[in-house]
């Protein structure tokens, strides 16, 4: 089915229209992203049961104006019944936020450098994603009753086990952008589910994690239900492992890993407001090879059915499919707008803000390295000595100096070809992203998405995208 | 307004036993810069209204309290939160939580300390604070790349069902700052043009050469010209250490002395460890009276305390997301867990006295000065890329990104690459505590933890 529009956002489109354009009389550009986006949260344990609002939601408003030099925005979530009816108030209010902002900035021991102006393609349209089972059509008694019963078999597969945590998010994203020449308006559905059990042996304490997201509905639970005995086997497996003896190994990178390599790797590595900075090591390397000829990266809103995904980004740029390593070459980076405007280049349909009350940034959205046309059996049967990583907990990127670092929850030890059984845990997986890339030796057939994860730029403004891949062999550091 | 219609929209609820509203309102200013440009200006507006909605049931003769929580955003029409509260008293009565009580009207409050930035409108702050920084340039070879500045002006109140009714103000400082450094490589070689390291090998992840940046965040409360410039000249001079760092060597096993910002990560593994929340799920299973450091502790005793209000620290509060009244709590004296400390909900569970969900720790010093923890040989981290301490395992490492190794000779130079793992279970019992103290956003204690014989991987390869 159709995922509903909003109703508030269809409500205060006219009204933010005439914003738009009053204060177009003062402002060369002009535009307004305004969002409602909504969901919950449900976490079920041994002894808790909670339901709360999901922290993806918002509801508010940011306008951004050109003033002939810079651009400046004002992000806010009050609008009274008045103001819908009379905007030009509000537009005198926003219009002297601006003034003063100007006053400051023009006070301030730094140069202001002259900006291009925005122009736009005129567009207005209105996009609908597709959902399996509408969260908020199904009795909240039945979702909760699905997580528990999760719980309860959790409790029945080990003894070991000491507290899981099965969570299940779903959030609907309703965005609105008006300018001077562009209407947009989407709404989608995203669901994220978590299976984290807390196991103990003795004094040996063990936490697994498993996860699974999608454009999806309550139809994500299933893949919930399926994952659950996996997860507890591997859980108890956990309890046996051993530290990694620190070294440079051959690895087999599961799609997970790989995607967290994409993500680390080329993906923070080639948002171009780090271009603009001068943060970005990859912007000596545009057109020259940067990695094996056998990867290929791509990154895109449109590029994969993630949740990574939509049609417009927060700043009105329709969403992209951007091919940013070629057989090992390095094409293109990902770009916001207004870096885009900088650089004089298009931008890529990459500019994302964590909410209404954050900047836009050069972000990923689904970001993931292409297949190749190996198999894992023919990748494990070929190393006499290695490790199978497959799940991980967190990663950081270094775009200045291409280092990485992976935090790994396990990896799978191979000797002769072979996997032993034995499971190392935790561990960290680092390295100089041209000569991980370069050492990529087997690439699989299949490409796999996740998107139960969020990204920060540095330490802070989380977004949802995902990464992915398909298994790929290559030589890391592991300690 | 808002709040006095919500009540009032409550109170003719049917099925609602109680509730709970906080409301904030903050006004922020952020200023953008690169190098010594304005990327941007921006400013907001906006307020954030939470809502717990209490619903009690019995079954089988055992009394329930099942609670939801939900934003309720300024726009949200009648028809909206009412709606909203109906489906939220709905999913409330299939959570069967033991029940617990609100926070009593009527405790004696702490007054808030006020902020220096309450002296001038926040957006008067941004030229001083960015000038601050900005003057540091030049005390080393690196320069500040870029920085971003917020700063905002939260109101917070907080009203229950029951008569609470408690208000505040703070303010909260945030800098991201970027510090690179030209590079002084010591064979003139480029980052990733596979420099050698001391020993002949070639060098793997990081290791410097080259322009190099380094990553920093501050979180402040209080406009302290003289520890910002402090804190900006010490990562320009770290920066500039770590374009002339060489590889970390692979010491395998080797005492390592963790610095800085990583130090509160580190202690934040006993204050899972001490929560009333983790013991009630069955996740720890420390006891009161009891060591938490383990049985045989051979090197510095741990004392660690809970503090409502601390210097310049954005967590300082007077009561707790409940409205709890806050107060010093001493959680773990010598190494002996003296109490558990958590929100009214999970110490009541466990029936201890609440202590309120505080943002602040205090540890206190240890018994050798920084210049006596660096006397025998040791790796000194004092950059990592992410330091990451799983509170539930122990479980600690990160990769480095710039460190001072001292060699058997006392040598001491910089290095950078590799990565330093353990576990806390392992070395609590011979870990020793600096002397000097450091101040960081909701943490006072020792500047540095010394660890016995952790893993450290080198950046060489083998």
């Amino acid at each position: 089915m159709n995922v509903p529009l909003s109703t508030y956002l269809a409500g205060i489109k006219q009204p933010l229209e005439r914003l738009v354009e009053i204060l177009a009389k003062d402002f060369p550009y002009v535009s307004i992203l305004s969002t409602d986006s909504t969901g919950m949260r449900y976490s079920v344990r041994k002894r808790a049961v909670d339901a709360r609002q999901s922290s993806w939601c918002e509801r508010g408003s940011v306008i951004r104006v050109f003033d002939g030099r810079r651009y400046l925005e004002y992000s806010f979530n009050e609008l009274e019944e008045d103001s819908l009816n009379d905007i030009e108030p509000l537009a005198g209010t926003i219009r002297e936020r601006f003034r003063k902002s100007a006053a400051v900035g023009g006070k301030l021991p730094f140069a202001v450098p002259e900006l291009p102006l925005i122009c736009e393609q005129p567009l207005s349209e209105t996009w609908q994603g597709k959902v399996g089972i509408l969260p908020e059509a199904v009795p909240v008694e039945q979702t909760i009753g699905r997580l528990s019963r999760l719980k309860d078999r959790a409790f029945e597969l080990s003894e070991h086990l000491v507290e899981i945590e099965v969570r299940f998010e779903h959030m609907r994203v309703s965005k609105l952008f008006v300018s001077g020449k562009r209407e947009l308006e989407q709404s989608y559905i995203w669901a994220q589910g978590y299976l984290i059990p807390v196991l103990r042996r003795d004094e040996t304490i063990r936490e697994m994690f498993a996860s699974c997201a999608g454009l999806k509905g309550l139809e994500l639970i299933d893949e919930m239900e399926a994952g659950l005995s996996e997860t507890m086997t591997i859980g108890v497996q956990l309890l046996d492992a051993e530290r990694i003896e620190p070294d440079e190994y051959e690895v087999i990178l599961s799609p997970k890993i790989a995607g967290l390599l994409a993500h680390e790797s080329f993906g923070h590595g080639v948002e171009m407001d780090m271009f603009v900075k001068g943060r970005a090591k990859a912007a000596e390397y545009l057109g020259k090879a940067v990695a094996s000829p056998m990867v290929g990266l791509r990154d895109g809103a449109r590029a994969a059915e993630q949740t990574g995904s939509f049609w417009f980004d927060d700043e009105g740029v329709l969403g992209g499919d951007t091919l940013v390593i070629e057989e090992g070459v390095f094409r293109t980076g990902i770009s916001d707008l207004i870096s885009a405007l900088r650089l004089g280049i298009s931008p890529t349909g990459n500019g994302k803000r964590e909410s209404f009350e954050r900047k836009a940034y050069s972000r990923m959205t689904n970001t993931f390295f292409t297949a190749g046309t190996d198999s894992l059996e023919d990748m494990t049967a070929s190393i006499e000595y290695g490790y199978l990583l497959e799940e991980y907990l967190s990663g950081m990127e270094d775009p200045k100096n291409w280092g990485i670092q992976g935090q790994i929850l396990y990896a799978r030890e191979i000797r002769d070809g072979k996997l032993t059984g034995k499971l190392v845990s935790p561990l960290f997986m680092f390295g100089y992203v041209p000569e991980v890339l370069g050492s990529v030796s087997m690439v699989s057939a299949e490409v796999q998405q996740f998107g139960s994860g969020m990204c920060g730029k540095g330490h802070k403004e989380y977004v949802k995208n995902s990464s992915g891949g398909p298994y790929i062999k290559t030589r890391m550091r592991l300690g | 307004m808002m709040i006095k219609r919500l009540q009032e929209l409550l109170a003719g609820v049917p099925d609602i036993s109680a509730w709970k509203i906080i409301d904030r309102r903050i006004q922020g200013q952020e200023l953008y810069l690169t190098h010594r440009e304005v990327d941007m200006q921006r400013s907001k507006d906006v307020r954030r209204i939470f809502l717990t909605v209490y619903r009690d049931f019995q079954e089988e003769g055992k009394k329930y309290r099942g609670s939801v929580v939900v934003q309720v955003h300024p726009t949200y029409c009648a028809g909206e939160i009412r709606a909203l509260v109906e489906r939220s008293l709905d999913s409330a009565r299939y959570l069967r939580n033991r029940h617990y009580p609100l926070v009593q009207p009527g405790s004696e409050t702490a007054a808030m300390p006020e902020s220096s930035f309450a002296a001038r409108p926040l957006e008067e702050w941004l030229s001083p604070l960015a000038e601050t920084i900005y003057a540091q340039e030049g005390a080393a070879e690196a320069r500040i790349n870029s920085a971003e500045l917020f700063l905002s002006r939260i109101d917070t109140r907080i009203v229950n069902s029951i008569g609470l009714d408690v208000s505040y103000r703070s303010y909260s400082g945030y800098l991201e700052l970027i510090a690179e450094d030209g590079g002084k490589a010591e064979d003139g070689g480029k980052a990733g043009d596979g420099r050698k390291a001391e020993n002949g090998r070639k060098v793997h992840a990081g290791a410097a050469a080259g322009e190099v940046e380094l990553y920093r965040e501050l979180s402040f409360s209080e406009f302290e010209s003289g520890l910002l410039a402090s804190e900006v000249r010490d990562q320009l001079r770290y920066c500039g250490d770590r374009a002339a760092a060489g590889a970390t060597p692979h010491l395998k096993r080797f005492p390592v002395l963790i610095t800085g910002d990583p130090v509160p990560d580190f202690f934040g593994y006993y204050l899972t460890q001490s929560a009333a929340e983790s013991v009630y799920s069955g996740i720890s299973t420390a006891k009161v009276g009891e060591s938490i450091q383990g049985d045989e502790v051979r090197g510095d005793r741990l004392t660690l305390a809970l503090e409502p209000f601390l210097k310049n620290s954005p967590a300082s509060a007077p009561v707790d997301t409940d409205g709890f009244a806050l107060r010093t709590a001493g959680v773990v004296d010598a190494g002996r867990l003296e109490r558990y400390w958590g929100p009214l909900r999970f110490c009541h569970y466990l029936g201890v006295p609440p202590t309120g969900a505080i943002g602040n720790v205090t540890v206190s010093p240890g018994s050798k000065s920084l210049e006596g923890l660096r006397q025998e040989p040791h790796l000194e981290v004092v950059y990592f890329s992410d330091f990451i301490t799983e509170p539930l395992t122990g479980d600690f490492g990160g990769e480095i990104r710039l460190a001072y190794y001292t060699d058997p000779d006392g040598r001491r130079r910089p290095v950078t690459g590799g990565s330093v793992s353990g576990n806390i279970r392992d070395v609590q019992p011979q870990m020793y505590f600096s002397r000097e103290t450091q101040s960081r956003a909701g943490f006072r204690g020792p500047r540095a933890v010394l660890l016995p014989q952790i893993s450290v991987s080198g950046a060489a390869a083998t």
